[in-house]
């Protein structure tokens, strides 16, 4: 037996390097990319000799032999890919993109939607050379990051239990496509050159009314812009305009937080708790509503005016215009540190703290962004109350702001730090 | 084959796209090793992702090379942020957040003091 054992592991170590030989001096003639990985695949092989001739110098024929087929296997996917490489892509695409029941995959099928989608996206903005705003980029990162989420769902053994999981994380990264580009069509007054949207069926399930909330959130906010960008005359604080201004102030807060549920919405969908992101759709649909009705039933010269975070730097006085008179810290920390000024409005900048979490793993990410939620919320109530001279109850409500604020700030550190190198921008 | 062409173009190509394909080489090799260790279902998932992959990668690549025909040489990347740089930014944000609120409460304890 020992006999037969030693033979075997004899005849195939001579085998492999034959193979090897021939592989090399077939590859030769290959172009860059194929010759490259075929010779990949005979390194590997070739280190598999070296352990079954070590293993036979010990006499451990057994083990000789085990390694010489791990050397076959490399040997015969670079063989494969020698005398089949360029048909290889469509017929292994192909293949691997069918089901065991023959049929296609509704998840594969999805995340190639959205692949299409993303490249489509790509192709439009660069055709059309619009400008892309950090809220329009920050969307679209999020839309690779689901992508990338749904490939890392397909890859995992974990999802078993949640199937659709590439298919959830595919839809809510259409979602923010649209909505990307539903942004930059309306911020560059363009059509963008190429770009079909979205077929109704991919946007109807399984949260409905996402896209009717796509659509008002973007109309609510262009609505709200045109307001800020029409006004233009100067702020008196104590006046009756300051009250109008808060008012102006809470419109863009409600916005920012149908926003957030939104967002929120999008990462329950990723996690599979669909029935929590239809609620949450449903509430930012309601609160979106509201706020665009107060938008319609107001004229627009009704409201104070108000200049741009962004563009206050640039006026006359040289003097940023706040909306509150109430953040002197804020003030002078934005006057040592002019690059913080377009973060004035702390909606605006709970907001990009929620897109940029966003990219933490789904669990925390979902955790952080509804912590920001409730903080968001909270700082609203308060102000409201501030408005209404409520003083006790503004304090009341800043307080446990400033509690939850503390509490996700300490989280956060706490997941930077156990992940560092984990953000992924891929 | 998807290296052969993007080698071509490496220099010139995207992060995004570069990105992408050091992904998809990578899950080929994770791939290769499951089905070395006769893992099949696992290596079968890899491919299934890396097929998609491939299909991504090619459709950017083609996006990429019609650009560069027209002329254009910079690219629309789908993120810019290093890793350590958005990290900081949370960090710096909620620091500013947090200050935001105290500076609100404190103007609230002073109109309750009034």
């Amino acid at each position: 037996m020992k006999l037969i054992t030693e033979a075997l592991a004899k005849w195939q170590l001579e085998r492999l390097e034959a193979m090897c030989q021939s592989l090399k001096s077939r590859a030769k003639n290959l172009e860059i990319g194929r010759k490259s990985l075929v010779w990949e695949h005979v390194d590997l092989a070739e280190d598999a000799i070296d352990e079954a001739v070590s293993a036979l110098r010990y006499n451990k024929f057994e083990q000789a032999s085990l390694s010489c087929q791990d050397g076959f296997v490399q040997a015969g996917l670079a063989e494969l890919l020698l005398r089949y490489g360029a048909k290889l892509d469509s017929s292994l695409s192909k293949y691997f993109l069918l089901t065991t029941d023959k049929k296609k995959s509704p998840n594969e099928d999805m995340v190639a939607y959205l692949a299409d989608s993303l490249t489509q996206m790509k192709l439009a903005i660069e055709y059309s050379n619009c400008t892309v705003s950090k809220r329009s980029q920050s969307i679209l990162s999020q839309a690779m990051d689901f992508y990338n989420s749904a490939i890392d769902a397909i890859k995992s053994e974990a999802d078993d239990d949640d199937p659709e999981r590439p298919l959830h994380c595919a839809q809510a990264g259409l979602l923010q496509v649209f909505l990307a580009s539903e942004f930059i069509s309306a911020e560059n007054q363009i059509s963008l050159p190429g770009w079909r949207g979205l077929s109704n069926p991919m946007l109807a399930s399984p949260i409905r009314r996402g896209s009717e909330l796509i659509a008002l959130l973007v109309e609510t906010k262009i609505l709200l812009r045109q307001m800020e960008q029409e006004s233009v005359a100067p702020i008196e604080t104590g006046g009756p305009a300051d009250k109008e201004k808060l008012d102006l102030f809470e419109l863009k807060s409600d916005w920012e937080l149908s926003y957030h549920r939104y967002v929120s919405a999008l990462n329950s969908l990723a996690s599979g708790s669909t029935a929590h992101a239809q609620q949450l759709i449903k509430e930012a649909l309601k609160d979106c509503r509201a706020v665009h009705q107060v938008i319609a039933d107001s004229h627009v010269d009704s409201f104070p005016d108000l200049i741009d975070d962004e563009e206050a730097e640039t006026t006359e006085t040289g003097e940023k215009t706040d909306l509150r008179n109430f953040s002197p810290i804020v003030k002078q920390k934005q006057k040592e540190e002019p690059e913080r000024v377009a973060v004035a409005d702390l909606m605006e900048l709970l907001g990009e703290v929620s897109e940029m979490i966003s990219h933490v793993d789904v669990q925390k990410k979902t955790s952080m962004s509804n912590k920001l939620r409730v903080i968001s919320e909270k700082y609203r109530d308060a102000h409201a109350a501030f408005k209404q001279r409520q003083f006790g109850r503004a304090e009341r409500l800043a307080s446990e702001a400033l509690f939850e604020l503390d509490v996700l700030r300490d989280q956060f550190k706490k997941v930077s730090k156990r992940t560092t190198g984990k953000y992924k921008i891929r | 084959m998807i290296l052969s062409h993007y080698e071509s173009v490496s220099a010139v190509s995207s992060r995004t796209v570069a990105q992408r394909v050091q992904h998809a080489s990578s899950d080929y090799w994770k791939a290769v090793k499951f089905y070395s260790n006769d893992e099949f279902d696992k290596a079968r998932r890899l491919v299934s992702a890396g097929a998609l992959e491939i299909k991504f990668i090619k459709q950017l690549l083609e996006a990429e090379t019609t650009e560069r025909e027209l002329g254009e040489s910079v690219f629309f990347e789908f993120a810019t942020e290093k890793d350590q740089v958005r990290v900081e930014q949370i960090s710096s944000s909620l620091e500013l957040a947090s200050i935001e609120i105290l500076s609100f409460l404190a103007e609230c304890k002073k109109a309750r003091g009034q």
